[in-house]
């Protein structure tokens, strides 16, 4: 056994290590990579510092001695005997100042030193045997412009990127969280990344504290923060969502007038490649709805639908379909935006979008694109705050959608118990019947995704599997809450949709 | 020498978490030299726990270690020079009894050979003052976490609550409730490199 640095492996081992659970093959394995790299000794060692504070430092827990469930620990844990508590506050004093003394002990060392913490992200030094590791191959992100060297990726997912501002005082690099980053001598600001995971991710330069987005990359709509960002795409392996050598159909920018929100609201129809050529053919209709944050450009743009659908039609593991983008925030006139601020009802959050798929939406599209209007022949699905859209949308109008898909986000929420007996209309109460109505139903999740989405989505799979919903579940391998699960998920769904 | 060791878990009840945790014996009156003793002993005992845990991360087993080393502290505590300070004092003695614990368990003695151990300690030594400045954003993490995930955290840490009792009361397994921590933690030092990057600390 091996373990590199940054990897999985390395983690399962630090946190075997831990729990004093490591295995003898880890244990060896460990035992070399630290006694070789510098960068993977230091993190390791912040890992078991933050270990051993959470089971020394116990006053960090202070309203866990003050809840309810705190009066059991403060006379049951720290102190056994009735006393406990007298103690535990003279004891709580003490650390205070002791933690106090350390704080400024700490303070006063690092200023006399000046020492520099060989830090995650830092840019590598000739020393660091992150720079040795990290030095060959190196190759534009495919989602630059045309031209762009930087930001580049090389064969461990390192990115690096490369801003020249001259006059700025402070530059770093948001892409998830801010990596600081170095001037060098000529006006360029340069950092090489520790490995990033698989897939898409938005970025965002910080430029003496404000957010800019990299000349570099396309603006995508996305990525927390204003919505607004870069991006840099580390290479999965996949090939599904690249353009090939097959017929292309092709996206159209439109506007529809809403009478519920009445303003005019912008989709973006993708049309199969044999959409122009047949012209008596008429087509089922997939209904994509993006996450929080995003808008109706994202499903095209970072999605990459045509290319998905494309690819998927051409090796006949789809029907040619078609494909309407549109945006996932609908207001009445003088209403306020209920997706952000949610009532408490569930079923409620998202009933403005669902008056405009039903009066204005579906209506347009079926009059104006050559669909098979039934409910057999359209399906519906989202990302993330999306996936709970398409699911209240969907099944409370199972006449009109027979395929619903959730990809990272489903029916309740995060943290909700959802009632199946009377969500969606109790749409749900009886399996049977649902089963027979419900032509496909699709739960995806990113396998790498943060563990309260994980457990979530698994929750709500594992409900549906209790109570007898026929549905199919995906996930992801390695990805994150990001956008090559939700293009994955996609290639899962769409050929899956609308068997005869 | 037994008498002297009863005494020690006694005073301990004063507040050290380690031997709290174990003894559940009544309190006498500490002579003024224990007292002397207990009072330096409790101010150290955070570190020597952190500084033992470098080379036995397990809660459990670290926790051993600085016991034994309070006991071997107070059978030697009239050799120790009050002129010079307590805590590297103390470590020393911590270091002989994790040297021992390590040597018992062949794995953790895999782990550490060829050096590593020795280079781990005197690697955080010069970590310090950065760990330091990083760490006192963990209580702002922490409040940060969602409740379910600080639940854990608390019941784990801070009640000591089993492993296997844990993974019961959550309907998990053993090893999600593992993985559950591991995330956890993530999450908290990922809380912190931003906390400490967005006040300027590195």
């Amino acid at each position: 056994m091996k373990i590199e640095f940054p990897s999985r492996e390395f983690d399962d081992a630090v946190a075997a290590v831990c729990h004093g659970l490591v295995s003898d093959e880890q244990a060896d394995a460990l035992n070399e990579l630290l006694r070789r790299n510098a960068a993977a000794r230091d993190e390791y060692l912040l890992r078991l510092e933050l270990h051993s504070r959470l089971a020394s430092q116990l006053d960090l827990f202070a309203s866990a001695v003050t809840d309810g469930r705190g009066q059991e620990a403060g006379g049951g844990l720290l102190f056994p005997s009735g006393e406990g508590s007298r103690a535990s506050s003279g004891v709580a004093t003490k650390r205070k100042i002791i933690r106090s003394l350390s704080l400024a002990a700490g303070l006063v060392l690092l200023a006399a030193i000046g020492w520099k913490w060989q830090r995650r992200n830092l840019p590598p030094t000739s020393e660091s045997p992150v720079f040795a590791a990290a030095e060959s191959g190196w190759r534009p992100s495919s989602a630059n412009l045309p031209g762009q060297e930087y930001p580049r990726l090389n064969s461990e997912g390192r990115a690096q990127f490369r801003i020249r501002a001259p006059q700025a005082k402070d530059v770093a690099v948001n892409i998830g969280h801010p990596l600081t980053v170095t001037k060098t001598d000529d006006g360029v600001w340069t950092i090489t990344t520790e490995p990033l995971g698989i897939g898409f991710h938005f970025y965002q330069l910080v430029v003496d504290g404000r957010k800019e987005t990299d000349p570099a990359t396309p603006i995508f709509r996305g990525g927390g923060g204003d919505f607004i960002s870069s991006a840099i795409e580390v290479p999965t392996g996949d090939d599904f969502h690249e353009r090939k050598n097959v017929p292309h159909g092709e996206v159209r920018e439109q506007r529809y007038f809403s009478g519920t929100t009445n303003d005019w609201r912008r989709i973006f129809v993708y049309t199969p490649p044999d959409y122009h050529a047949n012209p008596s053919a008429r087509f089922p209709v997939l209904y994509l709805l993006p996450g929080a944050g995003e808008d109706e450009t994202c499903w095209s743009a970072q999605g990459r639908v045509s290319q998905i659908l494309d690819n998927l039609i051409a090796e006949k593991n789809a029907k040619p379909m078609l494909v309407v983008m549109g945006g996932g925030t609908a207001q009445r006139p003088g209403e306020r935006d209920t997706t952000s601020r949610p009532p408490a009802d569930w079923n409620r959050r998202f009933s403005t979008l669902d008056e405009v798929f039903m009066s204005d939406l579906i209506p347009f599209i079926d009059g104006t694109y050559r669909t098979l209007a039934t409910g057999d022949h359209r399906a519906i699905a989202g990302l993330s705050l999306g996936g709970a859209q398409a699911f209240a949308i969907g099944l409370t109008h199972p006449d009109r959608f027979a395929h619903v898909g959730g990809f990272s986000g489903v029916g309740g929420g995060p943290g909700r118990n959802l009632d199946f007996m009377t969500a969606y209309g109790g749409v749900m109460a009886d399996a049977d019947t649902f089963n027979r109505k419900m032509r496909l139903l699709f739960v995806s999740v990113g396998g790498d995704e943060p563990d309260w989405m994980l457990n979530s989505i698994t929750r709500y799979h594992e409900a549906l599997s209790a109570m007898g919903i026929k549905h199919v579940f995906y996930t992801s391998p390695e990805t994150a809450h990001e956008w090559h699960t939700w293009r994955r998920s996609l290639r899962e769904f769409a050929p899956l949709l609308f068997k005869d | 020498m037994v008498g002297l060791r009863s005494d020690v878990q006694n005073w301990a009840m004063h507040g050290s978490n380690v031997i709290m945790h174990q003894s559940r014996l009544p309190l006498d009156a500490p002579t003024a030299e224990q007292q002397r003793f207990l009072s330096l002993f409790l101010r150290s005992e955070k570190e020597i726990y952190r500084y033992v845990a470098v080379l036995v991360p397990n809660i459990s087993d670290a926790e051993d270690i600085v016991q034994q080393t309070a006991l071997a502290l107070w059978a030697k505590f009239d050799a120790y020079d009050p002129a010079q300070p307590f805590t590297p004092w103390a470590c020393r003695f911590a270091l002989n009894k994790a040297r021992q614990w390590i040597e018992r368990h062949q794995r953790w003695r895999a782990l550490l050979e060829r050096g590593l151990g020795e280079e781990l300690e005197q690697r955080r030594e010069e970590l310090r003052p950065e760990l330091e400045l990083r760490l006192r954003h963990l209580q702002t993490c922490l409040e940060k976490l969602p409740q379910d995930q600080r639940s854990l955290v608390e019941d784990y840490y801070h009640r000591r609550t089993g492993i296997d009792e844990l993974a019961d009361n959550s309907g998990r397994t053993v090893a999600a409730t593992y993985k559950a921590l591991q995330r956890i933690r993530q999450a908290l030092q990922l809380c912190i490199e931003r906390a400490a990057l967005s006040k300027g600390a590195l």
